[in-house]
């Protein structure tokens, strides 16, 4: 672009950046200027952040108790060497 | 995570070395989900990921005398299961190595934005629909369903690392430590990986309304 | 967004404008900002610092003044302007039409800027700063002192 700015087309590029506190102070400055007006590019930013949210809510797996007490045994076993 | 062990941990590790077994425990209750975690990035089989774990383990306690302690006792644990997990991974995978960082280009598609010579370039051509939905109704056992498909189909680095940043909750650090990347390594495979899960969410989101 | 009561100071990294740098940045309200020590300039008109607190209420700014603001972008961006220009600020001139305080109002002098770019390359950011002045005079703020 002619102008110093960031496009939509830049912008969807560095949102983890931008997410992550990773950008420059001025770089910052240029995301935050354009989410002030484009509307779009603040619904992008908004699905980006719900998406996280929503990963962090897929459920752990834990050791099966069959796992747990194979491992019990073979501390036994190694104790015992 | 510490980058070397904490007091708790350092007790952790005598009362391992002498034997007590309420100590180990105590660490395969501690660690156990994310050492499994950790596994599960490199073998699918719930399975083949819990043999991975035990190998782990046994190598914990062959190695346990040595360990320095130049990092902590946790981030030593994801690392030997990481090991043992990627080796395995390797003897049961059919597909061509995957690059470091996975597909190149444009995380969204071009065709969204207007192009150079028109008036608005680079702005959206066709922007993202709203999903106008508070975010009590998306949190249904179907959109999980949806994300977990969609995780389960990204290249296997991009995968890994969004398992364990934004599944797990593990900081950028603790990942690039566990997985040998580095910070911006992680942080390209972790945009990508978003990228198109929040594209599968939307395509899920909106499908009813077209 | 819960705004923090005046007087109270803000930690960390708080930010402000200069009255030359505003148009970019119009929100539902405007407050005058009072920086702690050591505010370092990130672009010109950009401010932070690592303390700050709000001090007082532009009162002047609203959903009214953010028309007229938007409205004389655009008339701006409509003298003299011919091709590109010319759509741009037809752009600028429909925005202006549902510009209120905020977003809308910063889109109607974005897209006014633009067709002042389109006229004459260069002139972006001057267009920008000459409606941030136009609005700072509206409002009755001095221009930058400090």
């Amino acid at each position: 672009m002619s102008v110093d700015e960031l496009t939509c087309k830049e912008l969807v590029e560095v949102v983890t950046d931008y997410l992550e506190d990773r950008l420059t102070p001025e770089e910052r400055v240029r995301f935050e200027e354009h989410v002030a007006f484009c509307s779009w590019c603040r619904t992008y930013l908004e699905q980006m952040r719900e998406t996280v949210r929503l990963t962090g809510t897929l459920a752990e797996d834990d050791l099966s108790p069959e796992a747990r007490d194979g491992l019990l045994q073979a501390f036994r076993d190694w104790k015992e060497r | 995570m510490t980058t070397v062990p904490s007091v708790d941990e350092r007790e952790q590790l005598a009362a391992l070395r002498a034997g007590d077994e309420r100590a180990f425990a105590a660490l395969v209750d501690l660690h156990g989900a994310a050492m499994l975690r950790v596994a599960r990035l490199y073998v699918r089989d719930r399975a083949a990921a819990e043999e991975a774990v035990q190998e782990a383990w046994l190598g914990v306690f062959r190695g346990i005398e040595r360990f320095e302690g130049r990092s902590s006792l946790r981030t030593w644990l994801l690392r030997i299961v990481a090991n043992v997990a990627r080796t395995k991974g390797v003897r049961e995978a059919r597909s061509v190595p995957f690059s470091a960082l996975g597909d190149d280009g444009p995380t969204v598609p071009e065709e969204r934005f207007r192009g150079p010579e028109e008036r608005w370039a680079g702005h959206w051509a066709s922007p993202p629909d709203e999903w106008g939905r508070p975010e009590q109704e998306l949190l249904t056992a179907e959109t999980r369903s949806r994300l977990a498909a969609a995780i389960g189909g990204l290249p296997d680095a991009q995968r890994q690392v969004i398992s364990l940043r934004d599944v797990e909750g593990w900081s950028a650090d603790e990942v690039c430590n566990v997985l040998g990347l580095s910070e911006t390594n992680q942080r390209v495979l972790l945009h990508r990986a978003r990228t198109k899960v929040r594209a599968a969410l939307d395509e899920y989101l909106t499908e009813s309304e077209t | 967004m819960i705004w923090p009561k005046p007087g109270e100071w803000l930690a960390p990294d708080v930010h402000a404008l200069r009255p030359e740098a505003l148009a970019p940045w119009l929100a539902e309200e405007l407050w005058h900002v009072e920086l702690d020590d050591g505010a370092e300039e990130i672009v010109p008109g950009v401010l932070v610092a690592p303390r700050g607190r709000l001090v007082a209420r532009v009162e002047a700014w609203n959903d009214q003044v953010a028309r007229e603001f938007a409205s004389a972008c655009a008339e701006h961006a409509r003298e003299g302007a011919t091709g590109r220009a010319a759509e741009f600020a037809a752009d600028a001139t429909a925005a202006a039409e549902k510009a209120t305080a905020g977003p809308t109002a910063v889109l109607a002098g974005y897209m006014a800027a633009h067709a002042a770019e389109a006229k004459e390359p260069g002139t972006f950011a001057a267009e920008r700063r000459r409606q941030s002045l136009w609005l700072a005079e509206r409002l009755g703020l001095s221009p930058s002192a400090e």
